[in-house]
């Protein structure tokens, strides 16, 4: 139907440009809110959510409730939606789209599909006026026939396709993301909004999910809270742990610092209706027990304040120092998130250690390095007298230069920065400097530059 | 269970406070001191820097900031042994003063691998933060750099930090960069000036001129000391700078010293 057409029929009508980007974040969010039935949920074609409800069901008091109860709620958030239960995910689809039929019992859909047009297949135009031409039009037809010849003339395509939607192949739906190995949920009759009722939800659902754990012998690495409110929006709140985790009291203070923490609130607008808790990465933790006087021990009470400071600042703002192979000043170390700290707790530092010798490396780096003003005798040689940050500095004891080259093998199709020279100066008052003079004279520049780098302690 | 366990707590509490000579010491581990390696200061302080006290340190110039870390470092080496420690800074500090550097420390005499470092966007959360990780009792100490002289850093916060540092045996160790103003509960407080260094033609050992202004510590002796100092990044003390030259001279002699100063200018 045209446009004008369209209008002709009705003057009133709504027209808006078709915005395959914002449809496809509308279907994630329906996707997202999905969530409350199973955790298996996979986007499909643009328009449609396919749902592995496999075990799931009876939350819903059976499969005639579920359905209803999910149109009833797309309804109410102003979505007109058709769906089906089925074996398989593709009979669902067409018997959505093309049947009365909504739920099919077990082992039953190749009887079902038998009526259903070719269409339902999901086929091109010109195949489905192919097929009709050939007096195949529903699924029974093209089911009857030889399947050699049609794979022949149609491709093996169609076949799988016939296969797929006549359940018997054994396809399971992709989700969208990864079903977490442990999950602990809460339903309510009434929807929940009050900050402490939320709380205590999230306690009880950590003594849930802490007791599966400690079934498996594991423990939560990151933990993760998803609330379903009952207007069809989702919020997830995850955090991470510095060690395999699982006493629910230290689960719920990690997520009350999270909640605190979180610059926009979590809003319950007319509440949650469904609260979970799910652990998505676990690893094994042996079981433990507290000494006589209920003590900690030290390394547990580190690693609690690590995911507490984690929690709150953000996991990037706690780190460790990582030795990096380069003899690169700015590069030769790294900070790593502590939560993932062991490798840095065994770093091997020793390299650095120079024994009867003052320190070659500054205590304080400055990054990016400052530049600086400076007097020296000849172009390429030591300082004489530099100012930095508005102040005069007389150097007095010099030692240097240590040259360090641009790393040429990580500087591909790029230009090579200038060569470093570096000093170790201390001036009148015994403030102590790592310089460097950017460029070599006469070879890379005229004019080198210099930088003040670093502060000896 | 209850009983038992109580007991046996203030059995472990009553023990702990059996100091090495035998004695009982009536406060515990939080009265424990942190022996310099300098005597003269040791004595001064009553015995060592206490472990869980506040303890402030001002570089006199800006220039002197790297000193007064340097201090602080030292204070660091000597109080945390094998334990981990905790340094929290402020984002502004780090534009200001630079980030630590791990290849420093490990010269410096510090293992880096023992280091946490945290960087909060106020000094609120630093504080914050502060307060959280004078409460564990892994750590072994903690310094806090805040910048400048935040108005949060009042008597009743330096108060709630003093507390906890008693209560975990932690020392606190505040570097005031950039900040002039004397904060609350501070047990001891230093004034840290570079000096110039012993060695004739290089940047040598580590060198500061060190202002005691307060000791509020007990069993602490006279006012207003200053004393200059090096840090022994090799042996982790510090050291009266007079002893410096049978201390070198017992490790290499002074003129292999320069010799092998010599060496290293010529290479």
């Amino acid at each position: 139907m045209t446009l004008a057409t369209a209008r002709a029929l009705c003057p009133s009508l709504d027209v808006a440009d078709y915005n395959a980007t914002e449809d496809y974040a509308l279907l994630n969010k329906i996707a997202d809110w999905m969530e409350r039935y199973t955790p298996c949920v996979g986007l499909v074609s643009p328009d449609s959510v396919s749902l592995d409800i496999t075990g799931a069901t009876h939350l819903f008091g059976g499969e005639e409730s579920l359905l209803a109860d999910c149109l009833a709620h797309l309804e109410r958030q102003g979505f007109h939606a058709i769906a089906a239960i089925a074996g398989t995910a593709e009979t669902a689809a067409a018997l959505a789209r093309f049947s009365d039929i909504k739920i099919v019992a077990p082992n039953n859909d190749a009887n079902v599909v038998r009526d259903l047009p070719i269409a339902a297949l999901g086929i091109s135009q010109s195949e489905i006026i192919a097929l009709a031409r050939l007096g195949l039009k529903s699924i029974g037809d093209l089911a009857s026939r030889p399947r050699a010849p049609l794979a022949a003339r149609f491709g093996a395509d169609l076949l799988t396709r016939l296969d797929n939607i006549r359940g018997l192949t054994n396809t399971s739906i992709t989700p969208r993301r990864l079903i977490p190995p442990f999950i602990a949920e809460r339903r309510f009759a009434e929807p929940i909004g009050h900050e402490d009722d939320i709380h205590r939800t999230i306690l009880t659902l950590a003594s849930d999910l802490s007791r599966l754990l400690e079934k498996q012998g594991q423990g939560g690495r990151r933990f993760e809270l998803s609330c379903f409110r009952t207007d069809g929006a989702t919020r997830r709140i995850g955090i991470e742990t510095a060690r395999p985790l699982r006493d629910p009291k230290s689960v719920m203070r990690l997520f009350r610092e999270r909640l605190d923490a979180l610059t926009d609130p979590l809003d319950p607008g007319f509440g949650f209706d469904v609260i979970r808790l799910t652990a998505p990465l676990v690893e094994i933790k042996d079981a433990h027990e507290p000494d006589f006087d209920g003590n900690h021990d030290l390394a547990e009470d580190l690693a609690a304040l690590i995911e507490r400071l984690g929690t709150r600042l953000h996991p990037n703002r706690i780190t460790r120092l990582m030795p990096q192979s380069t003899h690169h000043p700015e590069r030769a170390v790294s900070n790593i998130p502590a939560h993932d700290g062991n490798a840095a707790l065994q770093a091997d530092w020793e390299i650095w250690r120079e024994p009867d010798h003052p320190p070659a490396r500054p205590i304080r780096l400055l990054d990016p390095p400052e530049p600086i003003d400076v007097i020296a005798e000849v172009p390429d040689g030591p300082p004489i007298r530099f100012r930095w940050r508005r102040v005069f500095h007389v150097v007095v004891k010099v030692e240097g230069p240590e040259r360090i080259a641009p790393e040429w093998w990580r500087m591909t199709g790029q230009a090579l920065p200038p060569t470093r020279d570096y000093y170790r100066v201390e001036n009148e008052q015994g403030a102590r400097f790592w310089l460097f003079r950017a460029g070599l004279y006469d070879r890379e520049t005229n004019d080198p530059r210099w930088f003040v780098h670093g502060l000896f302690g | 269970m209850r009983p038992a366990s109580s007991t046996l707590h203030s059995l472990r509490q009553s023990i702990a406070l059996i100091g090495r000579d035998g004695a009982r010491h009536e406060n515990g581990r939080s009265q424990e001191r942190v022996q310099t390696g300098y005597e003269a200061v040791d004595q001064a302080l009553g015995g060592g820097l206490m472990r869980g006290a506040l303890h402030e340190i001002l570089p006199q110039k800006p220039n002197d900031l790297a000193a007064a870390t340097g201090f602080c470092l030292g204070l660091v080496a000597r109080s945390t042994g094998a334990r981990d420690w905790i340094w929290i800074r402020e984002d502004q500090t780090l534009r200001e003063a630079g980030q630590p550097y791990g290849p420093g420390l490990v010269g410096f005499g510090l293992d880096p691998a023992r280091l946490l470092l945290v960087a909060t966007r106020n000094t609120q959360d630093a504080l914050k933060a502060a307060e959280d990780a004078l409460h564990c009792h892994a750590l072994g100490a903690v310094l806090f750099e805040p910048w400048g002289d935040p108005k949060s850093l009042d008597l009743t916060t330096t108060r709630r930090l003093t507390l906890a540092s008693e209560d975990s045996s932690v020392p606190l160790i505040i570097l005031r960069s950039g900040g002039r103003s004397a904060s609350g509960t501070a047990r001891t407080r230093w004034i840290v000036t570079s000096k110039m260094s012993a060695s004739v033609e290089e940047p040598g050992i580590p060198r500061w001129s060190i202002d005691l202004v307060l000791n509020r510590q007990s069993g602490a002796r006279g006012g207003v000391r200053t004393w200059v100092m090096e840090w022994r990044y090799d042996e982790c003390l510090f050291r009266p700078t007079d002893s410096v030259g049978h201390l070198s001279a017992s490790i290499n002699g002074p003129t292999e010293t320069s010799h092998a100063t010599q060496l290293r200018r010529s290479i």
